[in-house]
């Protein structure tokens, strides 16, 4: 199959802005509305997604010569429900307090974090990974997992705080602790997948409304010039 | 009156679509241009049985030895894998050129996909002792009640892919399928409460 070219940079840029997976692609939408519901939450599984988006870009990478459309998405989605397994594994072991059923605080990873190995996002950036160089699919991993990571993170953040006026953050033994930014006033509906969605619309939208208007700018500048 | 039960609260309460799960692929599941789409709803349909069953054993598994709860979403992508595998083979071999292009790769999208997991997912979570009627009603109506709120929504991403000059065009840039779906997810919200 013959692959382009790009550069490390260009191809992190992309993914980082210009093709964000959340905001501009929308790759992982079903991560994006189940693991905002906290900061903490979102903060957790976009790390972890980073870790086994760049692993499993890099294996299907470095197999490339033997594998076809079907089976990049194949092997990416074996590779990263392998790894998310054993993100389970390790969590149930060193941080069984984070993932207790029975902990009201705790976060949802035990039900989030296999959900990463079927995420279009992976399975997406698996297949396409045929495509490009060693170097390229690397840039666009990292850029693409930092840029879901942010993603997440942001619209966590303001949906935990307007659902609930505050953040929460639980550590490694199960204790909580809690920054109220205000009391009263709170949007409760924003913690329904209702909320999942609409944020994530409205950011995307912002973001997309930014990287228009960029576009447009651009032309007059040089016409200017 | 457990399985019609099931049945319409997988389409109107707890719909894998609009809890969220497997929303990107109900894009190829629902759109109209793709003719041969009930191909892939019933291809849908027989690996959410297959992975839904063997999720009832996993669950077995699991009560006797707590691992398998841990195991079970690894196994669960394997046998995905296997039956996306098998169909690619089927339409390799036994579909007509014309049905293999109508349906291109759309179903890679729909064979590895996140609603199937979280149906796996929902029979582990029922507790000890659930009676066999709601597992089999879960297992048959959860697949239902996804096909028709993707086809539902399919509809919905189609008119608007179709007639894009239609809205107004200060909201080029919203993403307006999502915020039809969270629409869809307040009123299934209101109407449930």
């Amino acid at each position: 199959m013959e692959q382009t070219k790009k550069g490390f940079l260009a191809s992190f840029l992309d993914g980082l802005y210009f093709n964000n997976p959340v905001l501009s692609l929308f790759l992982g939408l079903t991560l994006a509305v189940l693991a905002t519901t906290r900061f903490q939450t979102a903060l957790c599984v976009g790390l972890l997604t980073l870790v086994i988006l760049f692993l499993s870009v890099l294996a299907v990478s470095l197999c490339h010569s033997f594998l076809n459309k079907i089976g990049a998405t194949i092997f990416a989605a074996i590779i990263s429900a392998c790894l998310s397994t054993l993100t389970v594994l390790l969590l149930v072991a060193y941080a069984p307090k984070l993932i207790d059923a029975d902990n009201e605080k705790a976060l949802a990873l035990l039900t989030l974090v296999p959900f990463i190995s079927v995420t279009s996002l992976v399975l997406v950036k698996g297949q396409e990974s045929l495509d490009h160089t060693l170097e390229d699919n690397l840039g666009d991993a990292l850029g693409s997992g930092i840029g879901f990571l942010l993603a997440l993170v942001v619209i966590g953040f303001v949906r935990e705080l307007l659902a609930t006026g505050s953040i929460t953050f639980t550590a490694l033994d199960g204790t909580a602790s809690t920054w109220t930014a205000w009391k009263g006033w709170t949007l409760s509906i924003l913690a329904q997948p209702f909320g999942g969605f609409f944020l994530v619309a409205i950011f995307s939208g912002i973001h997309l409304t930014i990287i228009e208007m960029k576009k447009h700018k651009a032309p007059v500048a040089e016409e200017a010039k | 009156m457990q399985f019609l039960g099931v049945l319409l609260s997988s389409f109107f309460a707890h719909s894998l679509v609009l809890s969220g799960y497997g929303f990107r692929q109900n894009a190829s599941l629902g759109a109209r241009k793709t003719k041969y789409r009930w191909i892939l709803l019933s291809f849908y349909f027989v690996e959410a049985l297959i992975l839904g069953f063997a999720g009832w054993g996993f669950r077995s598994l699991a009560a006797n030895q707590e691992m398998w709860t841990y195991l079970t979403p690894l196994f669960s992508v394997l046998i995905m894998a296997l039956c996306l595998g098998g169909f690619a083979l089927l339409a390799h071999f036994c579909f007509p050129e014309q049905i293999k292009t109508d349906l291109a790769d759309s179903y890679i999208e729909i064979g590895l996909n996140s609603s199937l997991l979280a149906l796996v997912i929902v029979l582990l979570s029922y507790e000890a002792g659930t009676d066999a009627t709601i597992l089999v009603g879960s297992i048959i109506c959860l697949p239902l009640g996804y096909l028709a709120a993707s086809y539902a929504t399919g509809a919905v991403l189609d008119r608007l892919s179709f007639a894009p000059a239609s809205g107004p065009s200060r909201l080029a840039t919203m993403p307006l399928l999502l915020l039809s779906i969270a629409g869809l997810c307040l009123g299934c919200w209101m109407m449930t409460f």
